[in-house]
């Protein structure tokens, strides 16, 4: 059961780390092409990490009976949903900006644009985690593997993927690139106000069991 | 008349009036009428997939019937939701355990936060789990999964019991620890409301047999 849980937790970083090995692989072999496409490639990894990961926030509580437990609780929901959600985060947003430095290694992506990946990634991973959560909870019944997910987060996920690809892009070709993180920062102070909100609204109001 | 007639009408704990409910356009159950006064066991038996455990999660507010009121001291469940619910614990066949974290700590975070730590080993050793408190829950069998779970009968502070087959997969020792609680409970004048199939070595137990409102 441990084991189970270190897996689920390091499987999207591995993912990242794997499907980003291969994009090389397929693109011709001169480094100049992969540094212009590097920040895109790396965004749409962390995107599709996340999504991976988005499930296990609330379907494990459904299953093993304890979103039951705290739905019936006698104290404000937003609360806990919040202190999942950040866990989330740390979990797999945090996780995924560490890791992030191998991935552009191996698309030779430019030195400049290191430090500005990694505040993109733990901004903007903090609001998927915040953002998915709303479509998460709508899909828990529905159980594991459901396609419905993927496609009612994309999305809520897109705005990210431009300003968090536009950060990177900023900085490789010298501009301020402080601009498109602001934005970023915006999405995640709006998501964290109403997220966690929404989420336990939805919880009380749909009939889960 | 009115007044003495209403002191007497609103001291239940829960009373269901009328209670409908139906899924998928089938009716599960209609008709559904009772009450749990304090210090009372209310033992709710039935066939497998006559909506027991439903009829359960309704009186804890997780559903909401289409028809029919569920009170409590004479008020709708929902009018005051949080006050009710501070008065309820609910354990069902999900037993909201992480597998990962020892019995001590699921019951931790589970437990209202006033509790101390030594109050909960108190409580797992009245309910035999003294030598496991440490171990992760993976390591646990059925059984003491289950007394985990009711440990938290225990450690709440509330009158209401609603019980989803406190006994299954429960050794004889285990049974009887039950039954001690649920004794204990009484007599302090809470109120417990059961599902179950086995006979209780309890007095002061009403027994209602699910299968009349059952379509």
């Amino acid at each position: 059961m441990a084991r189970s849980t270190f897996e689920a937790t390091i499987a999207p970083i591995v993912f990242m780390c794997m499907g980003v090995s291969l994009i090389p692989l397929a693109l011709p072999p001169d480094s100049a092409s992969h540094s212009s496409i590097a920040p895109g490639i790396v965004w749409i990894m962390v995107l599709l990490a996340s999504l991976m990961s988005l499930e296990r926030i609330f379907t494990f509580d459904y299953e093993d009976g304890s979103l039951e437990q705290l739905l019936i609780s006698p104290q404000l929901l937003t609360q806990p949903i919040f202190g999942k959600l950040v866990a989330h985060w740390v979990m797999t947003g945090v996780p995924m900006a560490l890791a992030s430095p191998i991935m552009a290694f191996v698309l030779s992506l430019p030195a400049d644009g290191y430090i500005p990946m990694i505040l993109s990634i733990v901004i903007g991973s903090a609001y998927l985690s915040l953002a998915g959560s709303v479509c998460a909870s709508l899909t828990v019944s529905l159980g594991r593997g459901g396609f419905l997910l993927p496609i009612t987060v994309i999305p809520l996920y897109m705005p990210i993927i431009i300003f968090g690809t536009a950060t990177i892009d900023f900085a490789i070709s010298g501009m301020d690139w402080l601009f498109p993180l602001a934005v970023m920062g915006t999405f995640l102070c709006l998501a964290t106000a109403i997220c966690p909100i929404v989420v336990a609204a939805i919880f009380r109001s749909t009939p889960l069991f | 008349m009115s007044i003495l007639s209403l002191t007497k009408f609103n001291d239940k704990v829960l009373r269901v009036e009328n209670l409908a409910f139906e899924r998928n356009e089938r009716t599960i159950f209609s008709g559904v009428n009772f009450f749990v006064s304090e210090g009372e066991l209310l033992l709710l038996q039935g066939r497998n997939g006559c909506g027991k455990s439903t009829l359960l999660r309704i009186l804890t507010s997780l559903i909401k019937p289409q028809q029919g009121l569920v009170s409590t001291y004479g008020e709708n469940i929902y009018a005051d939701r949080h006050k009710y619910l501070s008065n309820i614990i609910f354990i069902g066949h999900q037993l909201a355990l992480k597998l990962a974290l020892s019995p001590l700590d699921n019951l931790y975070w589970t437990a209202s936060s006033t509790r101390e730590r030594q109050h909960i080993f108190e409580a797992m050793d009245e309910m035999g789990l003294s030598s496991v408190s440490g171990l992760p829950c993976y390591r646990l069998s059925a059984g003491q999964l289950k007394r985990v779970a009711l440990t938290r009968l225990i450690l709440s502070d509330a009158k209401l019991w609603l019980l989803d087959e406190p006994f299954s997969s429960l050794d004889l020792s285990g049974v009887s620890i039950i039954e001690k609680l649920i004794e204990r409970h009484l007599k302090q004048n809470g109120s417990v409301l059961m599902t179950g199939h086995q006979d209780l070595r309890l007095s002061n137990i009403r027994k209602i047999d699910m299968t009349i409102w059952c379509h």
